[in-house]
Formats: C-alpha cells, sequence, structure tokens
C-alpha cells in the first residue's frame, strides 16, 4: 500500500522569458520574476468593513466573481514582484502587442491613456 | 569524383572518414554531409514523405525539404538533422530517415504506385476506420521523418545571457557592414552567423567590393571586427526566435561536430537569451524553386545551391547542368559552372526581350539561351536524365505545341528570391507584397529592429551596401552598380497534355504537397491560408515552408481567382530553425530539475533507515526500515508506537507564518472560516482558509503569542502560496491595515511529539515551561525554553493522541531531536515517518487539504457548516457560501467507509448510484483516503459522498479499473471516536 500525496508543483519555465516589466520598487526587470494577479481596479463587494455581506445580491457577487471584461487592447492588470521585492503593483498593458504602457503604484490613480497607450491629459 | 581543381573552401589536405546509410565514404575538412556525399556521387540521400520517391540535395542552407537524416548512434543520437548544414567529423554515422532498408533501395517506394489515393486530407479522409489508434503505428513507421532516440542523451548543453546594445544577425554584405558600422560608434555590438564562415552570400559568388574579390573584403572586416573589443562574432548559432522586448533567442552548434571519443567537455549547443536594445535583421534571403512536373527528382536544385557547391565546396554537382530561371540570378550560377568547366546545357528562361547585361555575357560565352520556354517536366528513374522544354507565353500563360528534350543530369531552377522575414514576423512587425519581387518584404516595425539587404528586399549588393552604412560616418564599401530585367511571376501552368493527369508538380517537398493537392484543397473549401497550410501540411514541421511558401500562396490564389496579398501569408512562429530539446531544458534536468529541499536532520533520518521520498517538494522520510522489515510492516510498527507508546516525527515542512502587528488579530479573521477575535494569548485554533469561491485552499492551526502576534501553520509546502494570498490582500485591498506577515517555514524546524508518553519524554528536557494536563491543555501554545535553546511548544495532535509540536530555530533542530531520543529511550521512542502519519490520521477522519478535498469543496462539505454559519463577520470566500450551489442539499460530503475482509479501498475508486451495480453508472463519490487500520485491523477509508451524511449504514459498490468493491458508509471517525485521546 503506497500513499500518494497530491503535490502541486509550480513548475517556472526556464526556456524563455518574454517580456519586461519596470517594477516600480526595483526597475526592469525580466517577466519571469513576476507573477501576473489577474485584473487591476476590481471592487470587492462588501457591506461596509467587516460587516456580513448578506445584503450584496447574487448578480453583484458573481459579476465580482465570473464577469472579467477579456479586452482586446489595453487592459489593467495586476502584478507582483514575486521573485524580487515582492511588492504588488498596477500596469496598462496591450493584450495585442504586450506593449507596457505605464505602470503604477498600488493604490495610484489609475492614469488616463489614449487608446493608442499614449497618456491622457484629463483636461483634453 | 566530381570534385572541381582550385575550388573551394574545404581543407584537402584533411581526409574525414564517415558513413552514410552503412556505406563507408571519405570528405574533406570543411564539408558538409551534403557537399562530402555529393562528391563521392551520391545522388539519392532521402525518401518523400507520403509517396517514398527518391529524393536528392536540393539547396545548400537552412532551406533543405530532402536531405534530412539521422545523425550519430546511440546515445549521442539526433533526429531529423540537415545534410546541408552538419559538417563532416572524423567517425561520424548518418543515416536516411522513414526508408527500409535504406534510401537508395526502399521498399514503402510501392507508395508511389497508388499515388492518386495519397492526395491532401488523407489521412483524415482514410483512415477512419475502425480507428486512427489501430492505423498510426503503421502509418508512422512508413510516414515518419526521423526517429526519435530511446535513451538519454548524455550530452551536456547550456544557456548563455547577453545584453548588448546592438545584436546582429546575419553576417552577409550588409551584416558585416552594419556590425562595422556601430562597432566603430562605441556600441556593444554581437554579431551572429548561422554559417561555420562569415560573409553570406558572397562566400558562393564572385562578387567584387573595393576592386577586390568580396571575400578578400569579408576576411578584412572580420579581422577589424575581431580587434575590437566591443564586438563579440558568435558563428554557427541560428536565431531561432524573436520575442518581447527585443529578446531573441538563438541556437549556437558548438561540439556537436566533434568526434564524441576525444573526451571532448565543450556542451553540444548553447541555447542563447540576447536582450538587445537594437536588432539589425541582416538574414538575407532563401532562393524559391520553379514549380513544374517531377520537379523532384534527384538533380533538381535550386540555382544559388549549385553556385555554392562549386564555390565553396569545390563539388560540381552535375556533369551536365540545365538552368531553369524567370529572373536574372540563376545567369551568374550560368556563368560560374561555365568559368569552372562544367557543361551547361542551357538557360531556359519564361521571359523574352532580355536587355540585362548579365545575360548577356552568357551569351557571349556560347550558352543557349531558350527564351519564352518553361522546363514542363524531368526523365530519369533514379535521378534527371533529361528535361523537356516547352513554349511559354506569359501573356495568357499557356504553352506552345513544340517539344524539346535536352539531356541533363541536374536543373538548377530559380524562380526568384524570398525576403526571410521570419524574425522581423516574430517580432511582431507587419509584412507587405512587393510585386516587384514577388515577396513579402517587411513594411511596418513594432520593435526597436531594421531590416536590411537581402532580408528587407535590397537584393543588389550595391543597394545592400548602402542599405547597411545608412546615415552612419562609416565609409561605404564599393560594389558595382547591375542594372536586372524584372523578374516573371510564374508559378505554375497548365501543361496541355494528356500526360497531365499523371506528372506531378511539387510545391512542398518535405511533405509530398503538390499543385494539384492545393487545387483539391480550395475545390474542398480549404482557402483561407491558415486551414489550407493544415489540410495540406504545406510549410509545416521542419523547414517551415522556407522553398515552398510563396509558391504555395501563388498556387492557391490561383485556384481562388485571388491575388497572393489577398491570400496572405501564415504567421511566422518561433522557432525558425529547429531546436534540440537538449538545449531548451540546458541544465535543468534530474536533480536541477526543480530545487528540492531537504530537512535539517537529514544525516538523522538516512542513518536509522529512513525511506526519503519527495512531498511538495521535500524529502521526506516515508518510514523507518529496521532490519528484515518491510515498509508495510515499518509502517505498521511505527503506527502501533503512537499509539501505545510514543512517536517522534519530523515535522518542519510544516508551514509556519508569523503574523504580527495592532491589526493582526482583524486581518487573521478576514481570512479564516474560524473566529480569531475571540482567541485568547496562549491558545490555538483549528482554522479553514476559503478563496473566494468559498472553496477550501488550506487547513492550519492558528495561535495567538500575544495580542498583537499571531503564529499560523499551514500545511507542508502550501506556506510560500499562503503567505503571497496574505501579502496580495494586505497590499492590494487592505492597504491600511497594521500588520507584517512574514514566512518562517524554513527558519523554524518542527518536532511532533505523538502518543500517550508524549508529556513524560518532553517531561524530562522541558524546564521554565509548565506542561501538566492541567495547565498546558489541549490546542493551547507556550513560548519558553528547553536547556538554553528557545522553544514555541504547541500542543496539537494530527494524530489523535496526546502531541506537543516543539518548533525551534532550525540550527538547534538536529540537536534537540537527538536530545529527545535520547530521553525518550526509556519509553521506547519511535522516529516514524509520512506513511505511518497518514495512517493515523485517516483512522481520525482528519482531512488532508488536496487529497480528501478538492477545489470544490465547501467547508459543509468536510463538518464545518456551522462554524462557518455561525460567524457573522465577512470573510474571504463567506458570500459564496450562500449561493444556491453552496446551499443545495446533495452535495458530496465526508464519510467513512468501512470495509469488510482485508483489501483496502483503492483511492480514487468512484462510488456507484443506488441501484447500479455495474460500470457505467452515474457517479455518486469517490474514495479520497484509504488505508489498513492497524489498531483495529480491517481496511478503513474516508470519501466523498453526494448526501453522505444521510446514508450512513449504507452498503455501496465502488468501482475503478482494478474491479468491483464493497463497503458500508460509516461517519468519518474510526479510532477513539469520543476524541479523549488528545486531552490525555
Ligand atoms: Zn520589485
Amino acid at each position: 500500500m503506497k500513499w500518494v500525496l497530491l503535490v502541486l508543483r509550480i513548475k517556472r519555465r526556464k526556456g524563455c522569458e518574454m517580456m519586461q516589466v519596470l517594477c516600480p520598487w526595483c526597475g526592469v526587470r525580466d517577466e519571469d520574476e513576476f507573477t501576473y494577479g489577474g485584473p487591476a481596479h476590481i471592487t470587492r463587494p462588501t457591506s461596509g468593513g467587516d460587516a456580513p455581506q448578506q445584503d450584496v445580491s447574487d448578480e453583484k457577487w458573481a459579476s465580482y466573481l465570473y464577469e472579467k471584461d477579456n479586452v482586446k487592447g489595453i487592459a489593467r492588470e495586476r502584478w507582483v514582484h514575486v521573485h524580487g521585492c515582492g511588492q504588488w503593483f498596477n500596469l496598462a498593458r496591450d493584450t495585442v502587442s504586450h506593449k507596457i504602457h505605464c505602470v503604477y503604484k498600488m493604490g495610484e490613480p489609475c492614469p488616463v491613456l489614449t487608446p493608442e497607450g499614449d497618456p491622457k491629459n484629463r483636461n483634453d | 569524383m566530381l570534385r572541381l581543381k582550385d575550388y573551394g573552401r574545404v581543407n584537402r589536405r584533411t581526409l574525414i572518414n564517415f558513413s552514410f546509410d552503412g556505406k563507408h565514404y571519405q570528405g574533406y575538412e570543411g564539408d558538409t554531409l551534403a557537399s562530402a556525399l555529393m562528391a563521392n556521387g551520391v545522388r539519392i540521400v532521402g525518401r518523400s514523405f507520403k509517396y517514398h520517391r527518391p529524393r536528392g540535395i536540393f539547396s545548400a542552407g537552412v532551406e533543405e525539404p530532402c536531405a534530412i537524416v539521422q545523425l550519430g548512434e546511440p546515445p549521442f543520437e539526433e533526429p531529423n538533422v540537415l545534410a546541408t548544414t552538419v559538417e563532416i567529423f572524423e567517425g561520424m554515422v548518418t543515416r536516411s530517415v522513414g526508408t527500409w532498408p535504406n534510401a537508395a533501395h526502399d521498399i514503402f517506394s510501392v507508395f508511389g504506385l497508388g499515388h492518386s489515393l495519397l492526395v491532401a486530407g488523407f489521412y483524415y479522409k482514410t483512415f477512419k476506420w475502425p480507428s486512427w489508434k489501430f492505423w498510426s503505428p503503421i502509418v508512422r513507421k512508413a510516414a515518419g521523418l526521423g526517429v526519435i532516440p530511446k535513451t538519454a542523451d548524455p550530452d551536456k548543453y547550456d544557456h548563455c545571457y547577453m545584453h548588448v546594445d546592438v545584436l546582429i544577425v546575419g553576417a552577409g554584405p550588409a551584416g558585416l557592414t552594419a556590425a562595422l558600422s556601430h562597432a566603430t560608434s562605441g556600441e556593444q555590438v554581437l554579431l551572429l552567423e548561422q554559417d561555420r564562415d562569415l560573409g553570406g552570400a558572397l562566400l558562393s559568388s564572385r562578387e567584387v567590393i573595393n576592386d577586390r574579390p568580396a571575400l578578400e573584403w569579408v576576411a578584412e572586416v572580420e579581422r577589424q571586427l575581431k580587434r575590437l573589443e566591443n564586438v563579440t562574432i558568435v558563428t554557427r548559432a541560428t536565431a531561432c526566435g524573436y520575442y518581447e522586448d527585443n529578446l531573441v533567442t538563438a541556437s549556437e552548434r558548438v561540439g556537436g561536430y566533434l568526434k564524441k571519443e576525444k573526451g571532448q567537455t565543450m556542451p553540444r549547443e548553447r541555447f542563447w537569451h540576447i536582450r538587445a536594445k537594437n536588432v539589425v535583421i541582416a538574414t538575407g534571403a532563401i532562393e524559391r524553386p520553379l514549380v513544374f512536373p517531377d520537379n523532384d527528382r534527384p538533380g533538381v536544385m535550386l540555382s544559388n545551391a549549385v553556385r555554392e557547391y562549386v564555390h565553396r565546396y569545390g563539388v560540381s554537382p552535375g556533369r551536365a547542368i540545365l538552368i531553369a530561371t524567370n529572373n536574372d540570378d540563376a545567369y551568374r550560377t550560368a556563368l560560374d559552372l561555365h568559368d569552372a568547366g562544367i557543361q551547361v546545357m542551357g538557360v531556359v528562361d519564361a521571359r523574352v526581350n532580355l536587355q540585362s547585361e548579365v545575360v548577356k555575357n552568357v551569351r557571349a560565352a556560347g550558352i543557349a539561351i531558350y527564351t519564352g520556354h518553361v522546363v514542363i517536366g524531368t526523365k530519369g528513374r533514379r535521378g534527371v536524365r533529361a528535361a523537356i522544354i516547352a513554349p511559354f507565353k506569359s501573356a495568357g500563360q499557356t504553352l506552345g505545341a513544340a517539344r524539346k528534350e535536352l539531356l541533363c543530369d541536374v536543373v538548377a531552377t530559380s524562380g526568384g528570391w524570398s525576403p526571410v522575414v521570419h524574425l522581423h514576423s516574430q517580432s511582431g512587425g507587419k509584412l507587405t507584397f512587393d510585386e516587384t519581387t514577388q515577396s513579402f518584404v517587411p513594411s511596418i516595425y513594432s520593435q526597436d529592429n531594421k531590416c536590411i539587404g537581402a532580408a528587407n528586399g535590397t537584393f543588389e549588393l550595391v543597394d545592400c551596401l548602402e542599405e547597411a552604412v545608412g546615415n552612419t560616418e562609416c565609409i561605404l564599401p564599393i560594389a558595382k552598380p547591375v542594372h536586372s530585367d524584372p523578374l516573371l511571376p510564374l508559378w505554375d501552368f497548365p501543361t496541355g497534355n494528356r500526360r497531365r493527369k499523371y506528372a506531378r508538380s511539387w510545391v512542398d517537398l518535405l511533405h509530398d504537397v503538390t499543385s494539384k493537392d492545393i487545387y483539391l484543397a480550395a475545390r474542398e473549401n480549404y482557402v483561407s491560408v491558415e486551414h489550407f497550410k493544415r489540410y495540406t501540411a504545406t510549410g509545416m514541421a521542419m523547414d517551415q515552408g522556407k522553398t515552398s511558401n510563396i509558391n504555395a500562396l501563388a498556387i492557391l490564389g490561383k485556384a481562388t481567382n485571388r491575388a497572393i496579398p489577398q491570400v496572405g501569408t501564415t504567421k511566422f512562429r518561433p522557432p525558425y530553425t529547429p531546436v534540440t530539446l537538449g538545449a531548451m531544458s540546458a541544465r535543468y534536468k534530474g536533480k536541477l530539475y526543480t530545487p528540492q529541499r531537504e530537512l535539517v536532520a537529514r544525516e538523522w533520518h538516512k542513518e536509522h533507515g529512513a525511506i526519503v521520498e519527495d512531498y511538495g517538494g521535500w524529502l521526506r522520510p516515508v518510514c523507518y526500515l529496521r532490519d528484515g522489515e518491510s515498509e508495510p510492516e515499518a509502517i505498521i510498527r511505527e503506527v502501533h508506537a503512537v499509539r501505545r507508546g510514543v512517536g517522534i516525527l519530523d515535522y518542519s515542512p510544516l508551514g509556519k507564518i508569523d503574523v504580527r502587528g495592532p491589526d493582526a488579530a482583524k486581518f487573521l479573521n478576514r481570512f479564516y472560516v474560524n473566529n480569531v477575535l475571540t482567541l485568547k494569548t496562549g491558545k490555538a485554533r483549528y482554522g479553514l482558509m476559503l478563496n473566494e469561491h468559498g472553496t477550501i485552499m488550506d487547513d492550519g492551526i492558528f495561535t495567538r503569542l500575544a495580542d498583537h502576534h499571531f503564529w499560523v501553520t499551514t500545511t507542508s509546502g502550501g506556506a510560500e502560496n499562503i503567505q503571497k494570498w496574505f501579502e496580495e490582500w494586505r497590499q492590494c485591498e487592505w492597504p491600511d491595515m497594521d500588520v507584517v506577515v512574514t514566512n518562517l517555514t524554513t527558519g523554524w524546524g518542527t518536532i511532533s511529539l505523538q502518543g500517550p508518553d508524549a508529556r513524560n519524554v518532553l517531561s524530562r528536557i522541558v524546564s521554565n515551561i509548565d506542561i501538566s494536563k492541567e495547565s498546558f491543555p489541549h490546542m493551547s501554545v507556550r513560548v519558553g525554553e528547553i536547556e538554553g535553546v528557545p522553544v514555541r511548544i504547541l500542543r496539537s495532535s494530527f494524530t489523535g493522541e496526546l502531541g506537543f509540536e516543539i518548533n525551534v530555530p532550525r540550527s538547534y533542530m538536529p540537536a534537540l531531536w537527538q536530545r529527545l531520543v535520547d530521553v525518550g529511550t526509556d519509553f521506547g521512542i519511535t522516529p516514524f515517518g509520512l506513511e505511518a502519519l497518514m495512517v493515523l490520521r485517516t483512522e481520525k477522519g482528519y482531512i488532508h487539504i488536496g487529497n480528501d478535498t478538492d477545489s470544490s469543496t465547501i467547508p459543509a462539505d468536510v463538518g464545518f457548516g456551522g462554524v462557518a454559519r455561525k460567524k457573522t463577520a465577512d470573510y474571504i470566500g463567506k458570500r459564496s457560501l450562500y449561493r444556491s450551489d453552496a446551499l443545495r442539499g446533495d452535495r458530496e460530503c465526508l464519510v467513512g467507509l468501512k470495509v469488510e475482509g482485508n483489501e483496502p479501498l483503492r483511492v480514487g475508486s468512484i462510488i456507484l448510484a443506488v441501484g447500479y451495480d455495474r460500470a457505467p453508472a452515474p457517479m455518486e463519490g469517490r474514495v479520497t483516503s484509504s488505508c489498513i487500520s492497524p489498531a483495529l485491523g480491517h481496511p478503513v477509508a474516508l470519501g466523498m459522498l453526494k448526501c453522505g451524511k444521510s446514508r450512513l449504514g449504507d452498503r455501496v459498490k465502488l468501482y475503478d479499473a482494478n474491479g468491483y468493491q464493497e463497503a458500508e458508509i460509516v461517519q468519518p471517525c474510526f479510532y477513539d471516536k469520543k476524541g479523549g485521546r488528545v486531552h490525555g
């Protein structure tokens, strides 16, 4: 009789790190130092603080869990410099060209960009 | 021998012995396998993929679709090596691929007779009955290319990393000039060349630069570059992939061409990762052949390849060479051959009214030129013996009636040149179709790179040099301007002949795709270029359509009444040329494949008979074998020792996370299903952690060491993920919480003492902690010292017995372990491994996350529904527990399974629905943990079962591939059901 423990082993691809990511704390590093953490600026529905959430409707909760934009073009994403400083930050990445247009710290406002990814003056 | 005197760059003083298909041959140092075979008069070097027609050497470079060989013998074997690029070395052993017994006499050539059956999509249409599984071994034997080596590759491979200012790919005239211009401006330059020699197309021509033979200029530039410290030149390195942010990968052949027995220590290949600020793509162009019936016979070759064999290797591919062309370049071949004393049987040119100088020179040399003619077929069973030509009118694309047979043993064909735009396209750059050259050329760039020379569609030498210099200060090398007559688009033509039915014109020689197959694919509506490619296999696999792409697109366009730009081209994907798996994995194999963590006390475990295995990345004792014991016997002995006396377990991989700060309690309360706020200092509580979907992520014990200080344990191997999970929420969602999270897993060792005598052992060495039953109850924690060493002792149990988990800074771990074993001798203290622990916890019905639970298990499924509901405050995943799916009454939940007899249930067996006693049947559950209980003497198991709680006492039927079993559903706890022992 042999026990087999189910093991989730995280395999890092050694072959090819491709993009470069600008960590706001460490500077430009290869992509494989980072982990993608899903779309940014998703607000978690709460009933305020630690209050129970029963008044958050099924629809609202389902939308939070499952209805993510799958953008063709500039997407806002959350990344972490996991094999580095360990810090989370946000960035705007073109999902077609993989070009990263801007990187901003967690908590900083989301910069407004033109569809081409250039910074836009809010007064325009 | 077909060697030419005074020609070639091979070293005729060094003879090299090699073999092909079991026969022994000799070549010279500097020969490729192709040139050496050619010099030995070997014409048939392979068989075609589907029809097994004889195939000869077609090209002289990476575009080769025919001369593919298996290189070396086990274990140094490499399949699918191009004879045209691999250099010969002493003792080299090669054989043809997909043939039996050899290329010259191949038994599968009978397939050629049934060719009308083997059309495009043939596999999809034919091998439906009985199944593809039945046919695939047969088809693969006959239709394969190289054979995958059966043994591990003992060769070494390396990865190399480099950051440069400018990467220049290709050392032809454009690349060399660009290298020089960038190098003189002081930039760090890396020059990659896939060939052994620098010079590119100049190596196979008689061009003149600065009024001297071009190769003298090449040698001079090479000397200049090698003197500069800011220039690195790597030859035999093919840039094969272009990724984001100017990352280029290249595969360099280092020791692959050296003989193994010399004990060479160099790696066979290096895989380069080059990050460049700028990339200059000077990859040149590849000639494409003309498409005409029977154009696959050995002897039909690319025109520039014929030239290259003469100039570089001093070998003539034939004795009587006919040239077929639609452009001026092939005339250079004619002249070069003529001047080398090789008989040129004529130039067959589809064009008329030719004015250019090179044509006049050919005419002056007395070579017959058949203008307005095309080759419409070849003759010869084992290679070209003659070619048939006919008049051609380009206006209506029609053939005249006249036929003429020209004797020749080689047809050198040129259909124009296609820039090597692969890297440009991979970089995200766009292409546009150039009507003059009938090829795709770079148009829009998307990264910091540029294409120059032939790769940019600039074909004449003088223009290449000028483009490479650009507006830099580099001195422009002088070459002669040339006027060329324009190329005539020529793809295929109706033969207008009754024999048309049987004459096939090859487009993709590697996959045996003929123009007929393309028309068929178009008729069957495979008109999108991506569908068409996959249906016919055109341009797939090793050569990636280097010679066939444009011809195939043009013919598909003709078949569907579209121009080439409307047909479009498939996206070029890496790699440009095949890269060995060895080069990609390099040193990351075997023990270095993934980091392996070892226990601090591993020496003790080994000395005491531990069998060690990998559990979640940690090498941990399975059990400790005594003399003459089997593994199951040892596990049973260890279980009994824990139940009856005391056992000691190295529990160090247990995840340990330190959480402190004024908001620590509030922070953790948002993660656990259980209430953290009410936990008193010095107390511990078992907790479940969920994700936002409400399913169980991890479990562990959280303890409160001080008001603002918690010590959290996670499953072994889960610590990193849980720490990251804490950090993600702390940084992204609750940045204003004053809390610090630190993973201490590897900083502290954990020794677990389990069994009725655990306290007796511990009391012998512990001094400043009161461990009596009254003052140190179950699920509490104490901080103190053992003989001067700081410890944190947690009273908890994963075995169902009285237990202490002693945490100690890792460097003290082996000493404390030894001390406990010493003082425990009187009590018969027994080290136990992971398997005994798993038996102990299964007897108790303690769940093991990831074994008994999966990504759909919610707290209620494992008996924590009440706890989860009772906690009113919000926590991660709580809202999801109120979804209808989480509330439905027929969820799978944890049950015990009791078996009569002594055969344990098999983990993974499914529980059949009520009323079924045979599979297939609806599945109502499964076995998740199983063992024979040494304490009870019968098999026990845990499982998940639909409506499990209401089915106690039911008998169920279980099934897996090994057969059927039966069991009774019971409560998920088999031993000490009242749970008194942990409080002992
Ligand atoms: Zn960083």
